[in-house]
């Protein structure tokens, strides 16, 4: 009986333990095929055409995923998955699926996260479905959009990206503590060094300011740095601006262009043509060495002094600890946060909570230049573009895309946060939605206040230029080196990225040509 | 005939075939592929295109990644100490500890946290040295040393020394087994010898010891080196490479220049030359493992 046994095993083309290991292996091939790891809202019904938007706005889960639910309600043979997507690795998942033209690549996704996708191709141009009619409004689509964003956002004069909301940043400031202390929101750029001289007297940090590289190239040093160069910068509008015979020239907003410093929208739909604009670094009309930025770095590094010591080795999150628990007055930061610090606040014990509100970017009033007040330096939070695929999946996608941008679908958004006591992001770009009063009124702080239009942290946000500046600026604020140094190494930095730069947008750096995207 | 045995041996190679496949997937291809295309100039969304030694032209003018190499010195010199030293203390204490018990109790205490993914610790050094709300500022604040407290991380001076100091007190659970491995291995009768000779405590660690170990630190020696070499995830976490290029290497520029730059043909350059640096030290490493063989 045994020796049968025995002999039955052997003759098992597979034993028991090969077959499991087997079935195992095959399975984790599967699930490694098979599975995306997305979060998904809702699986796609089979037969129905399927539009998928991919998001890493966590904080209008709901409101998107109500959306999509009412949208696949109005048409029945089409469903739609929301994926809200982790931040980290967010770029890279979608630039592997998108540049491979993978099924899996979204329909609709946050394309700030794929700088120069439009003119590689890979991105539908919206421009021809601004002007048609909205269904779900029976108006334009382009009346319920922000004009001043839809040509900040353009790409070589096409529509390709739609913002929903915007991010600006403001000061925030321990209400409190400026009573204790006998002191008042600043109104200029010196009342605020002024005050925050007197902050530091009482023995409190002034500013908690993050310093980290990361900061310097995507936060808060790169913000300020960014309303400093674009006020200075103001001037030099008419420059780098399309003139007739340029290929994106529009006379309706170029042809009567006068620049006025004090409205800070005075510049808002003016068209620069961005081969002008890399031509003006390459031939040196514009010189990061000039004493025009050798000021407004200065200004900055004056700036710093208020900063909390140790701010080069500062992450945001250490910098709104400082202002959270009391030990700086004054931080600087983004819309968002309003939603997080109300959060943050309700969690600290009683005794431990304080009164806080904004005040805008105050306008410097000594200058060997004329200097325009600051504006903001945000973008759109949530901004949308269409990956190019069939002309039949393009319709469809609009479609649901001007179902989203509906004052019906804010008002939507915003509701659902606030109910799930999520976040929002910024003033909303689509008119509609009715923000909670005191959520209105601080937003307040980051509104009316114009919007960058040259402003010079790297060249054009091409990452080579923007790290390489990272390094100097870090190495001047830390003091290491002086300011002319800095500025020197800027220059080489923004000559070197010209070229750079018109490879990737496929420019042949002659204004009056349009360039195609790369097919 | 080889068919018919491989035949018969079928189920031993379904067990080495995923292994094998999974190999030339994810290590083989694409370090075949990073080899190719290091000669090649191929930015993102774009095509590759033969451009033969142009990269390692750019690499030998690049600033920034000569700079890095500075650092990367420095670095491996540090680690290898790291490594090669504190392990060794350690492993010689827990070996000449005569309760057995202790010594076992220890031992594990030192290699519980084996258990804990690297970047958590990473990330915890992180908080420790954060200038503002870190243990080592409030600590040196509560003992009266406020004079000395600094952003560890955010300062010129400090910051590759504070990247350095992650892990303190360095006692790698890996290093150690691997010295403990080694001491228990000295034959019995070497040791009696030593006694009998009146060689004991440090003369025995000098004259017998080390001597016998070598092999163990020549892998260790390798090993070290060869992750240094490749790591950029912790620099990443920690510093991003600054203040400035305080704390770059050449592997965080490789990753900037594919994964921020889009610059996959020169950062496929510079991998090629990491890989081949680490490709010599493997080479090296075979050689000192079989030492270690004989020597144990």
């Amino acid at each position: 009986m045994i020796m049968q046994t025995r002999k039955k095993k052997r003759n098992d083309p597979v034993p028991p333990l090969g077959r499991l290991f087997a079935l195992l292996t095959f399975l984790f091939i599967i699930v490694l095929v098979g599975g995306d790891g997305n979060l998904r809202a809702q699986s796609p019904a089979s037969g129905k055409a399927h539009i998928v938007l991919s998001t890493v706005s966590a904080n209008y889960r709901e409101g998107l995923m109500q959306l999509a639910q009412e949208y696949e309600r109005l048409h029945p043979g089409v469903s739609v998955t929301v994926q809200i997507q982790p931040v980290n690795g967010y770029e890279t998942w979608l630039r592997t699926q998108i540049e491979s033209k993978s099924d899996a690549a979204p329909d609709i996704y946050n394309i700030n996260y794929t700088n120069g996708y439009y003119e590689r191709g890979l991105l539908v141009n919206l421009t021809p479905f601004i002007s048609a009619q909205n269904p779900y409004t029976g108006k334009p689509w382009r009346d319920n959009l922000d004009a001043q964003f839809l040509e900040k956002y353009k790409s070589g004069g096409d529509v390709a990206t739609i913002p929903l909301d915007f991010i600006e940043v403001a000061f925030f400031y321990n209400k409190g503590l400026f009573a204790r202390l006998g002191l008042q929101p600043p109104h200029t750029w010196e009342e605020m060094l002024a005050t925050a001289q007197k902050v530091k007297a009482a023995g409190y940090i002034p500013f908690a300011v993050p310093g980290d590289t990361d900061s310097y190239w995507s936060g808060a040093v790169g913000w300020i740095f960014r309303f400093f160069t674009d006020a200075y910068m103001r001037d030099a509008v008419p420059q780098v601006m399309a003139r007739p015979g340029d290929w994106d020239y529009d006379p309706r907003k170029n042809a009567d262009f006068h620049l006025n410093g004090n409205d800070p929208y005075n510049d808002a739909t003016v068209v620069v043509n961005p081969e002008r604009l890399l031509l003006a670094v390459r031939d040196r009309q514009f010189r990061m060495d000039s004493p025009r930025f050798r000021e407004a770095y200065r200004k900055i590094a004056e700036f710093a002094q208020y900063w909390q010591p140790g701010f080069n080795g500062t992450s945001a999150n250490s910098a709104y600890q400082l202002f959270l628990t009391q030990k700086a007055a004054m931080m600087i930061n983004t819309s968002t946060t309003i939603a997080t610090l109300a959060r943050d606040m309700d969690d600290l014990y009683p005794q431990d909570r304080f009164d806080w509100d904004l005040f805008p970017i105050p306008p410097m009033t000594q200058s060997a230049f004329h200097i325009p007040p600051f504006r903001g330096v945000g973008g759109a939070g949530v901004v949308f573009g269409i990956v190019k695929k069939s002309d039949e999946q393009t319709q469809r996608t609009v479609d649901f895309l001007m179902y989203l941008t509906t004052p019906h679908a804010t008002q939507t958004l915003v509701a659902q946060a606030v109910r799930a006591r999520q976040p929002i992001n910024g003033p909303m770009l689509i008119p509609g939605a009715q923000l909670p009063e005191q959520m209105a009124r601080r937003f307040s702080a980051f509104e009316h206040r114009g919007f960058e239009k040259l402003s010079f942290r790297g060249l054009a946000d091409e990452q080579e230029s923007v790290w390489k500046w990272t390094v100097w600026a870090q190495r001047y604020l830390d003091g290491r080196i002086s300011v002319d140094d800095c500025l020197a190494h800027y220059q080489q930095v923004m000559e070197e990225a010209v070229p750079r730069v018109a490879r990737q947008m496929n420019y042949d750096l002659d204004p009056r040509t349009k360039d195609p995207p790369k097919p | 005939m080889i068919l018919a045995a491989l035949w018969r041996h079928r189920a031993s190679y379904l067990f080495l075939l995923p292994t094998f496949l999974f190999l030339a997937v994810f290590n083989y291809l694409p370090a075949l592929s990073g080899l190719y295309h290091a000669f090649t100039e191929w930015e993102t969304g774009g095509t590759a295109h033969w451009i033969g030694l142009d990269n390692f032209r750019q690499m030998a003018g690049d600033e920034f990644l000569r700079l890095s190499i500075v650092n990367q010195v420095i670095l491996l010199i540090a680690n290898l100490i790291k490594t090669l030293v504190v392990p060794l203390i350690v492993a010689e204490m827990l070996f000449h500890l005569r309760s057995k018990r202790l010594q076992y109790a220890l031992r594990t205490t030192l290699l519980i946290p084996m258990v804990v993914p690297g970047m958590v610790g990473v990330l915890l050094w992180g908080f420790i040295y954060d200038p503002n709300i870190g243990l080592l500022n409030n600590a040196l604040t509560a003992l009266g040393l406020k004079g000395l407290t600094r952003a560890w991380l955010g300062d010129w001076h400090t910051a590759l020394p504070a990247v350095i100091g992650v892990g303190f007190p360095w006692i790698s659970g890996l290093a150690l087994l691997i010295y403990l491995a080694g001491l228990i291995a000295i034959p019995q009768d070497v040791l009696d010898s030593c006694a009998v000779d009146g060689a004991s405590g440090w003369k025995r660690i000098w004259n017998v010891d080390l001597p016998l170990l070598r092999g163990q630190m020549r892998l260790l020696a390798a090993l070290t080196i060869i992750g240094t070499l490749q790591d950029f995830g912790s620099l990443l976490v920690l510093t991003g490479g600054g203040p400035g290029l305080a704390t770059h290497v050449p592997a965080l520029h490789m990753y900037y220049e594919a994964f921020r730059f889009g610059h996959y043909g020169y950062a496929s350059a510079i991998g090629f030359v990491l890989f081949l640096t680490i490709l010599a030290f493997t080479v090296a490493n075979m050689r000192f493992a079989r030492s270690a063989v004989e020597l144990g």
